[in-house]
Parts: structure tokens; sequence; C-alpha cells
């Protein structure tokens, strides 16, 4: 390590051995890029020299006012830093062949290989040109997979996959916190998927296979099939079943199968009525015209009217049906009343009594206009007159309408 | 009930109503609708008619004394059909 400067040579004055002795000492200078602990005294601006001070040789060079680290000898490695800071924390280096690695501020924080570049750091991101973040990375320990991307030539796409060490690997977008992740355009293996976000949301509380679930709320064919039907009217807001079969134009009516597969619905009946078998067609609410037989084939019909009462002391009725009232119109002459007319006056009357006293007087029968003259003196779609023989108070009669 | 009504029918006679206990119907409207249309008639307490009818057919009562109402122009007496309340359905 040495440094000499043997200034300018004067030939008449500078002998032959103290030229020599001048020479040697430049050559050691020379030869050891005028190294020492500080800068020679004979700098001059765009020389190169050694700093010695450390193990680890600086490279420097003086640019008119100081000397700047060009580079410095890692004794250690055996490798050179360049791009040294005043510091000389932050330079780039290189260990070995296929690599050269950048230290920043004494940390190793990046290295470009042959095959790729190494961030060294936990958190290593790529910034925009106010180094704000583009791109951020997070390291995990021992990570086997990654994302590749590919880019593509024209009318390709570019692509966005998983790679790695195992056979299989997804891909995990996670946005964050209520943030979505939005896809403008979507398709599944190459088939575009035409159906909106407001028609997938149809699907909003589906817990098992929407097949399984229609299966269940299906109708029921076939023989042997049982269920439970859950049907509700559109329009009813009481209604929780949520199943509909169509617009009910009233309230009353009854659903009915028009096929093994389809429904319609009855209009309302009014209060009272029956709901009456149209076969195979639809059913209608009425009055049945007969009633139900319980055997045979002969027809039934009912009592339309009776009434159960007293003539005698105070006349009272007992119990009725479609009657409102009798009129007591004189001893044993009696008219029942009905609740609901006839529909015509053709109606069959019977009559029983209870006495047994004066057995000839003791009959009931219809009170005639004229005597043996067979025409009913009242006898209307309203009400219809009876008398007792003899015109005899009766505690016991008992008289039915049928028609 | 404990009511009745009672009228004078065409031939002067005095009828009298004897309420259906279950029919459905008020004494007012059985009334109206069993008095034969035009005639008028009283609705009368059940006491105040005469226990022994030994002498029903001499009964009688004065036209003037019938002053609750006239048989109406539907049922008894009537082209019109009567028509059952809503409230005795």
């Amino acid at each position: 390590m040495s440094q000499y400067d043997f200034g300018t040579i004067d030939p008449n004055t500078k002998s032959g051995t103290a030229l020599a002795t001048d020479l040697n000492s430049f050559r050691t200078a020379l030869h050891t890029s005028h190294s020492g602990s500080s800068a020679p005294s004979y700098i001059t601006t765009g020389m190169l020299w050694v700093d010695s001070t450390s193990a680890n040789l600086k490279i420097k060079m003086y640019d008119g006012a100081q000397s700047i680290d060009v580079a410095i000898i890692d004794a250690t490695n055996n490798v050179a830093r360049v791009a040294v800071d005043s510091a000389a924390t932050s330079y780039i280096t290189s260990t070995t062949a296929a690599q050269i690695k950048f230290v920043i501020a004494s940390i190793d924080t990046a290295t470009v290989r042959s095959t790729g570049l190494q961030f060294n750091i936990a958190s290593p991101y790529i910034g925009d040109s106010s180094n704000n973040e583009l791109l951020s990375f997070t390291t995990t320990a021992s990570a086997v997979n990654q994302i590749n991307i590919a880019n593509a030539a024209t009318a390709t796409n570019p692509v966005i996959s998983a790679i790695g060490n195992d056979t299989n690997i997804g891909i995990t977008l996670t946005p964050k916190g209520t943030g979505r992740t939005n896809i403008g355009q979507l398709a599944l293996d190459g088939t575009t998927i035409t159906t909106t976000a407001a028609e997938l949301n149809f699907v909003d509380g589906v817990t098992s296979a929407i097949q399984t679930q229609l299966n269940a709320k299906a109708p029921l064919t076939g023989a042997g099939t049982s269920g439970t039907w859950g049907i509700s009217i559109t329009g009813d807001a009481a209604s929780t079943d949520g199943k509909s079969f169509g617009t009910f134009t009233a309230a009353g009516g009854i659903a009915y199968a028009t096929s093994t597969t389809a429904l319609a619905a009855t209009a309302a009946g009014t209060a009272g009525e029956a709901l009456l078998s149209g076969g195979a067609g639809a059913p209608t609410f009425g009055f049945p015209a007969q009633l139900s037989t319980a055997s045979g084939s002969a027809p039934s019909y009912a009592c339309r009217a009776w009434v159960n009462f007293n003539g005698t002391g105070t006349v009272a009725i007992r119990a009725s049906g479609n009657v409102s009232s009798i009129t007591d119109n004189s001893a044993g002459d009696y008219t029942v009343n009905f609740t609901t007319a006839m529909q015509d006056a053709n109606y069959a009357c019977f009559g029983t009594i209870g006495n047994t006293s004066g057995a000839s007087a003791n009959t009931i029968r219809m009170k005639l206009a004229t005597a043996d003259s067979g025409a009913p003196s009242l006898k209307s779609t309203t009400q219809v007159e009876f008398v007792t023989g003899g015109a005899n108070d009766l505690s016991e009669i008992y008289i039915s309408i049928m028609r | 009930m404990d009511k009745r009504v009672i009228y004078n029918n065409a031939d002067g006679q005095l009828a009298i109503l004897v309420p259906a206990p279950d029919c459905g119907l008020t004494i007012e409207e059985i009334a109206l609708k069993d008095v034969p249309y035009g005639l008028p008639f009283k609705i009368v307490d059940l006491a105040d008619l005469p226990a022994d009818r030994t002498q029903r057919n001499a009964w009688t009562v004065d036209d003037k004394d019938l002053t609750d109402g006239v048989g109406a122009d539907y049922g008894v007496g009537s082209d019109n059909p009567f028509v059952m309340p809503e409230s005795a359905l």
C-alpha cells in the first residue's frame, strides 16, 4: 500500500540515482492504486485511488471536490459491491455467477437470477412512479404453489393460473371487508353464463338441490303417491306457503283438478250451499236435488219443514225446522208458516197427533175450503193450514212437509 | 219466546202467531212476515193471553189496539218473496 508523487522531474538537477528512487516509489504507488487510509495528497480530478482503511478495500474516484465510492471489494465473499451509497449500506453485488443481489440499507432486498427475480424481504411490492403500491406480495413459509400469469398472442386470452408442486391447486379470490369480487362477464369451461346476478339471487335461500325441492312441491301423481299439498291463493296476504296455482277470481273458491297436472278454481258459493260434484267437470256450489241414498237406487228426498207443538193451554212450539211460527187461528185450527218459502205449493203434508181420548174427534187434516170439496183452504208456498177433528185443541201435534 | 203476535184475520177472527223458538228470526221479523199483508198486529206478552182456551173462539181484539205494525209486503199474503236476514243464516 503506497502513495507517492515525484513531482516535476528536472533533468538538470535530478541525478540518475535520485531519479531511480522516485520511479521505484511511484511504481509501488501505481501498483497499489494509490492505496492509503486517506486520499493522496497529489489527488486530482478524475483520479482513482483505493481506501485501505478497512479490510474491504474501497475504490474511489475524486470528482474535484471529494472522493466518491465506486466499488467495495468484499474480502469475505471475494466479490465487488458497486453503486455504493455514501454510507456504504446500499449497493449491488454478486456472490455467485448466476445472480446479482440488491442490498438496500444493509437489507438483502432482492436477487436477480438467471431464472427469475427473488424478493428476499417479507412484504415486497411493485410501486408506481409515486411509490404507491400497485401489486404487493405476501410470503408464505415453505410455499410450493403459486400464481402464474401468461400473456397471449392475438385472439387468445392471457391466463392467470395456479401452478406448483401439488397435483390439484385452486385459486382463492378474497375481497376485503364487505367488498365483492366483481366479474364483468362470466363463463364456465368456455360456456358463457347468461344468467344475471338478479336471476341468480332467485335461488337465495335454496338449501338443497333445486330439483329435490321442486319434486317435493310438485303435484302428486301416480298410484300410491302420497305427500302434503300446500296451496295458497295469489293475493292472499295471510298465506305463507308461497305456492300459487293461479289467480282465483273470488274469495271462497275451491281449487279442483282439471287433469292430473293442472288445477282450476270454482266460483265462490253462497253461505249454506254444498259443493256438488260435476263429474269430470268443474264442481259447483249449490243445493243437492236429492239426498244421498243409503242403499238401492230409489232416490231419497228430504223433509222441507216440520213442527212439533202443543195446541192446548199456552200454545207453544216444542221444536221445528224451517218453520217461523204457527198461527193459532181458533180452537183446533192452526197454520204452519214456513221460514223459507217452498218452490211451489205441490208439496205433501203429513200430520200426526198424540191424543187418544175422544178417538173419533182426534184426527188432524188439512183444512178444506168448503166441506167435502177436497181443495185446501190455505196451502201456499209460505203457509199451510190444518184443523183437528171436532176442532179440538190437542197437546201433541206433529206436522211435516215433503217436496 | 214469551211473546205472541195477535191480529184479526180476514174473517175477523182473532189469530195468534206462536213463534218458533229457534227459527233465527226476531218476533218483529216473524210478525212482519207471517201476519198477512196489510193486516195490523200487536206483539203481546204470553202472560197477557188467557191460559184457558175453552172460549178460544170467542176471543176478540179491537183493530184499534193493534198498533205495533202491519203485515209486510212480503211473505204471507204478498207476491214478493221473503228474504231470510243474513243475521239469521
